[in-house]
C-alpha cells in the first residue's frame, strides 16, 4: 500500500495532540516496554510515535465503521458502504491491513527479540481474539434466547426453526468453542483468529523468503478457490462463511507488503497504465454492482458476462473481488500520498483512533451492531432511529479508541518512569 | 437489493393491504407453455416447491407458535384465484413440502417431481434453507439454474420465489445475497423472479402488515399468504399475456 513502508516516514511523522513528553519517551516503537498499550499486535496501541503510515490507521479505521453499519441488518445508512459501489467491500481492506500492520510491527519484534518470543506473543494476540470471540458469542446467544423466548409468528416458522440449536445446547456450546458455530456478523472474528494463529510460521517465511512465501500461499488460494476446500462448520454441513484458504493470501500479501513489499510495487503505481487500469476496472465494477439495487441500470450487465462472472463469491474471495480490492488500493496509494496532509486533518482523528485499537474496536462494534438491531426490532425502526443507531455506535467505538490510546499511552509513560 | 420509495406505484386499489410495488409484481418474462396449456383447456398442473417448515397437514411443533388451525399457505389461495381467473383452464395445483432442503437437495428430487406431475408452471420457493446453513451463494445460484434448466427440458414453466423477509432472524442469518443470487439467476434464465423479500419489506416499511409484532394478528398468517398468492397469480397473468415475448 505504501510506497515508502519505512524510510520517509520517520521524519514527517508528529501527530497532532500527541503530549512531547511521550514522544520524547519513545521515539520508536522498538523501545516501548511489553506493556505499552498490553495488547500489542495488530494494532499496536503505541500510535503513530514510529512514524505510522496512517493511511493504514484511517482506511482500516474506515473499515471497521463500514463493518459496524454492514452488521446492522436494515440501516439505510449502511448504503454509503463500499460494497453497494464495487465488487470488494471493507472485510478486504480490514484483511489486507491487519496483514500488512501484523508483519510490519512483528517482523520488526522478531528482529529484537527472536522468532520463539515473537510467536508466543502472536500466539497470544490470537488467544486474546478467541477470548473475544466467546465474550461477543455469549451476548448473540442471549440475543437468540430472546427472540426465541418472546417472539412466536406462524409465518416465520422456517427461520425460528433454524434458531432451535439451542434445544441442544451442550453441541452448540462447544461447536462454538472449536470456532464452528459462527452466528452471522462474527465470521470475521474466527478468520482472523485462525489467521493469526498461523501466522507465526508464515511470518518466519516471509522474513527469509518474502517473494517464495507469497507464491506459497498464492499456490494455495489458486488450489482452494479451484478444488473449494473449506473448514466445516456447525450446525448441519455448513461451512466457514470466510473460507481461510481462500482468505490467508489477502492477509499474507498485506504481510508481504508490510515487510517492503510495497515498496518494491512503488513502480507499479507510478505506471500509467497500470492506474489507468485499476480505475477502469473501479468503473465497470461500479457500473455492475450498482446495477444490481438500482432498477434502472437492471439490465445493464449483458447475460454472457454476467453468466460467466457471476456469482462474486465472498467465501472464496473470488477473484473478481480481489482485484477489484487490488485496483482500489492502486488508486488510494496514488491518490493519497503517505505524507498528504490532510492526513492528520483533526476530523480524521477518530477513524485513525479507531484504526489504531482495531481489534478491540471490532469487537466492540460487533458487540453495538447487536444491540443497535436489538434496538431498531424491539423499539424503533424509523429512519431517524437508524441514523441515530449508526452514529451513536461510531460514536462509542470512537470513544473506546479514545480511552484506550490515553490508557496506553499513561502505560508507557509508567513505564518509561520506572525503566528509565 | 431495491430500496423501495414510498413514491413506487402501488397498484390495486381495491386491495389496499395487498400493495406492491408495479416493478416487484411484474413477470419480465413470458410463461409460454403455462399460456398454451391454459389456451388448450387441458388439465394445467402448477407445481409448487415449498421449503416451509410446516407441512399443510400438520403444524410444526417446533417454535410453539403454530398451535393454531392449520393455517393457508400461499398456493391454496393461488388455485383458487387462478382457477377464478381462468375458469377454462383446469388448474390444478399440487403442492410439495420440502422442509428443510437446500437447493441442491431439491435437484435430486425435482426429475422425479417433473415427471410425475407433468406441470406446465413450476412455483419454485427457495433460498431460505440455505441461508440458514450458509451455503455458497455461488453453488445455490448455480443449482437454482440447473433446476430451471430441468423444468425447461420438462416443458415446464418457471418462476422462482425468493426467501421472505424476516426481521427477527435477520441478525442470525441474512437472506439478502441469496435474494440477489436469485434474482441473477432468474433473468439469466429467462424466467419471472417473485421477490418475495423486498414485498415484504414494502409491507413492512408502509405499515400495511406489521412482521415483528410480539404478537402478531391472529389473522397476519392467512393474510400474508392471500396477499402472496394474490400478487404471485397477478405476475402468472402477467407472464401469461407476455407469451408472444417469450422465447423458450
Amino acid at each position: 500500500m505504501s510506497q515508502s513502508a519505512t524510510a520517509r516516514r520517520v521524519a514527517q511523522e508528529q501527530p497532532t495532540g500527541t503530549p512531547a513528553t511521550s514522544t520524547a519517551v519513545s521515539p520508536e516503537p522498538a523501545s516501548s516496554p511489553p506493556a505499552a498499550g498490553g495488547a500489542p499486535g495488530t494494532a499496536p496501541a503505541p500510535p503513530a510515535r514510529s512514524g505510522r503510515d496512517l493511511r493504514l490507521d484511517l482506511f482500516r479505521g474506515l473499515a471497521l465503521w463500514f463493518i459496524f453499519l454492514n452488521h446492522i441488518p436494515n440501516n439505510v445508512v449502511n448504503w454509503i458502504t463500499n460494497r453497494n459501489f464495487g465488487f470488494s467491500d471493507a472485510t478486504e481492506i480490514f484483511v489486507f491491513i491487519s496483514g500488512y500492520t501484523a508483519a510490519m510491527v512483528y517482523g520488526r519484534e522478531i528482529d529484537r527479540s527472536g522468532t520463539l518470543v515473537t510467536s508466543a506473543r502472536i500466539l497470544r494476540r490470537a488467544w486474546q481474539l478467541y477470548i473475544a470471540f466467546i465474550f461477543l458469542f455469549v451476548i448473540y446467544l442471549a440475543e437468540i434466547s430472546y427472540v426465541v423466548g418472546s417472539f412466536s409468528n406462524p409465518l416465520y416458522a422456517e427461520e425460528m426453526g433454524a434458531l432451535q440449536f439451542l434445544s441442544e445446547p451442550d453441541v452448540a456450546l462447544v461447536q462454538a468453542l472449536l470456532l464452528k458455530f459462527r452466528p452471522a456478523n462474527m465470521d470475521v472474528l474466527p478468520l482472523y483468529i485462525v489467521l493469526l494463529a498461523g501466522f507465526p510460521p508464515v511470518l518466519w517465511m516471509l522474513k527469509r523468503w518474502p517473494d517464495a512465501t507469497l507464491a506459497v500461499s498464492f499456490a494455495a488460494y489458486a488450489l482452494a478457490l479451484n478444488l473449494g476446500f473449506n473448514l466445516a462448520g456447525y450446525p448441519d454441513d455448513r461451512m466457514w462463511f470466510f473460507n481461510p484458504f481462500c482468505w490467508q493470501f489477502l492477509f499474507v500479501f498485506g504481510g508481504w507488503c508490510g515487510l517492503g513489499g510495497s515498496d518494491r510495487l512503488g513502480g507499479l503505481i507510478q505506471n500509467r497504465f497500470v492506474v489507468a487500469a485499476a480505475v477502469a476496472y473501479l468503473a465497470v465494477s461500479l457500473a455492475v454492482v450498482v446495477s444490481w439495487w438500482w432498477r434502472p441500470l437492471e439490465g445493464l450487465v449483458p447475460e454472457a458476462i454476467g453468466a460467466l462472472i457471476y456469482p462474486i463469491s465472498k467465501t472464496d474471495l473470488s477473484p473478481l473481488r480481489l482485484l477489484h480490492f487490488l485496483a482500489l488500493a492502486v488508486v488510494v496509494v496514488k491518490l493519497v500520498p503517505v505524507d498528504a496532509r490532510w492526513l492528520r486533518w483533526p476530523l480524521l482523528r477518530p477513524m485513525i483512533l479507531c484504526g489504531q485499537n482495531s481489534l478491540e474496536v471490532f469487537c466492540f462494534g460487533v458487540f453495538l451492531s447487536f444491540a443497535a438491531h436489538f434496538v431498531l426490532n424491539e423499539i424503533d425502526s424509523s429512519l431517524a432511529m437508524q441514523f441515530i443507531m449508526s452514529v451513536a455506535g461510531i460514536s462509542l467505538m470512537v470513544a473506546l479508541s479514545v480511552l484506550l490510546s490515553w490508557y496506553a499511552r499513561v502505560e508507557r509513560e509508567m513505564a518509561a518512569r520506572k525503566y528509565g | 437489493m431495491a430500496f423501495l420509495a414510498g413514491g413506487a406505484a402501488a397498484p390495486a386499489r381495491a386491495e389496499p393491504v395487498c400493495a406492491a410495488p408495479s416493478e416487484l409484481t411484474r413477470a419480465g418474462f413470458g410463461l409460454p407453455r403455462l399460456a398454451k396449456s391454459l389456451d388448450d383447456k387441458t388439465p394445467t398442473t402448477i407445481l409448487v416447491i415449498n421449503s416451509s417448515a410446516t407441512s399443510d397437514k400438520k403444524p410444526a411443533k417446533s417454535t410453539g407458535a403454530a398451535k393454531d388451525a392449520v393455517p393457508r399457505r400461499f398456493p391454496s389461495y393461488i388455485e383458487e384465484i387462478l382457477r377464478a381467473r381462468y375458469p377454462d383452464g383446469g388448474v390444478v395445483v399440487a403442492t410439495q413440502n420440502q422442509p428443510r432442503a437446500t437447493a441442491q437437495a431439491i435437484l435430486t428430487v425435482l426429475p422425479d417431481l417433473l415427471r410425475v406431475n407433468k406441470p406446465a408452471l413450476l412455483i419454485w420457493q427457495t433460498g431460505t434453507y440455505d441461508a440458514i446453513l450458509g451455503v455458497d451463494t455461488g453453488a445455490f445460484g448455480d443449482a437454482v439454474g440447473d433446476g430451471i434448466r430441468l423444468a425447461h427440458e420438462a416443458k415446464t414453466d418457471v418462476i422462482v420465489v425468493g426467501p421472505q423477509y424476516s426481521p427477527r432472524t435477520s441478525f442470525a442469518f441474512d437472506v439478502a445475497p441469496y435474494t440477489t443470487a436469485l434474482r441473477w439467476t432468474a433473468r439469466g434464465n429467462g424466467v419471472p423472479f417473485f421477490d418475495r423479500y423486498d414485498i415484504m419489506l414494502y409491507w413492512q416499511d408502509e405499515g400495511i402488515f406489521d412482521l415483528d409484532a410480539d404478537r402478531p394478528s391472529p389473522t397476519l398468517f392467512d393474510e400474508v399468504h392471500s396477499c402472496i398468492g394474490r400478487l404471485l397469480v397477478g405476475m402468472i397473468a402477467d407472464g401469461v399475456d407476455k407469451r408472444t415475448l417469450g422465447s423458450r
